[in-house]
């Protein structure tokens, strides 16, 4: 079976989505559950802000979130895109 | 070249990179929580049921990203498509490496999260819901990332 330059680069761009999506996840994954916990102890040393400490985890979170959000988009490109 | 046996291969390398790996962040999450309940119930021995509870029910939260790898492995070592060629093989190994690092950080963070509930729980047992709320939340954000790369190794081993 002859490979071809084109089915190299398909083959290429799999490992490159998993690798992508794979480390990409590790980061949000670590900084989304520090803010979680962070956010945690807070509400335990003041239960009466626990709504506006629980706002303040999800907009530091979704910020956090977006370099996840890159990663996937890059590997769903890889997936579907790259031919 | 590449016949049968290459995917098989591909498929057992994509399986240890996904367990092996993918037991790492959830394992090291889950056994912060508990030394961190642990350290909760010395203090205040008075709310250990509550600071149990918390802990349980957040390492249940924690573990799912390791079970979602263990769902990859199981899938690359006996249903994976009887598909030959080059991109297919990579796409085997590339499932493998992405759900187990992906399940790392969640692991990771959403033990953390856990942990710093059961310290609050145990510092301040009457805020138990609303700490249990607001930990459930966090990890469900954190969990995203991992559902983010389960989604892309089952597209890698089935849609591609």
């Amino acid at each position: 079976m002859e490979l071809t330059g084109a089915e190299i680069i398909k083959a290429a761009a799999m490992i490159g989505a998993g690798i992508c999506m794979g480390f990409g996840a590790i980061g949000p994954g670590i900084g989304e559950g520090f803010a979680a916990g962070k956010a945690c102890e807070g509400v335990a040393r003041e239960p009466e802000n626990a709504n506006l400490i629980t706002r303040t985890m999800l907009i530091g979170q979704a910020v956090s979130e977006s370099t996840g959000i890159y990663s996937l988009v890059i590997a769903l490109l890889m997936l579907f895109v790259i031919k | 070249m590449i016949d049968a046996y290459a995917m098989k291969i591909a498929s057992l390398v994509g399986a240890a990179c996904c367990m092996g790996v993918g037991a790492i962040g959830p394992a090291y999450g889950v056994g912060y929580a508990s030394s961190r309940g642990c350290n909760a119930i010395a203090r205040q021995p008075e709310a250990e049921g509550q600071v149990i509870k918390t802990m349980l029910i957040g390492q249940a939260v924690t573990e799912s990203p390791s079970i979602f790898a263990l769902l990859v492995a199981f899938i690359l070592l006996f249903n994976a498509p009887a598909v030959i060629g080059l991109a297919p093989l990579c796409a085997l190994i590339g499932a493998g490496i992405c759900m187990g690092a992906g399940a790392f950080g969640p692991g990771v963070g959403a033990g953390f999260a856990n942990a710093e509930a059961c310290e609050g729980v145990g510092r301040n047992p009457d805020s138990e819901t609303v700490l249990l709320r607001t930990m459930l939340i966090g990890q469900a954000v954190s969990q995203s990332t991992s559902i983010y790369a389960l989604v892309i190794a089952l597209m890698l081993i089935y849609v591609v």
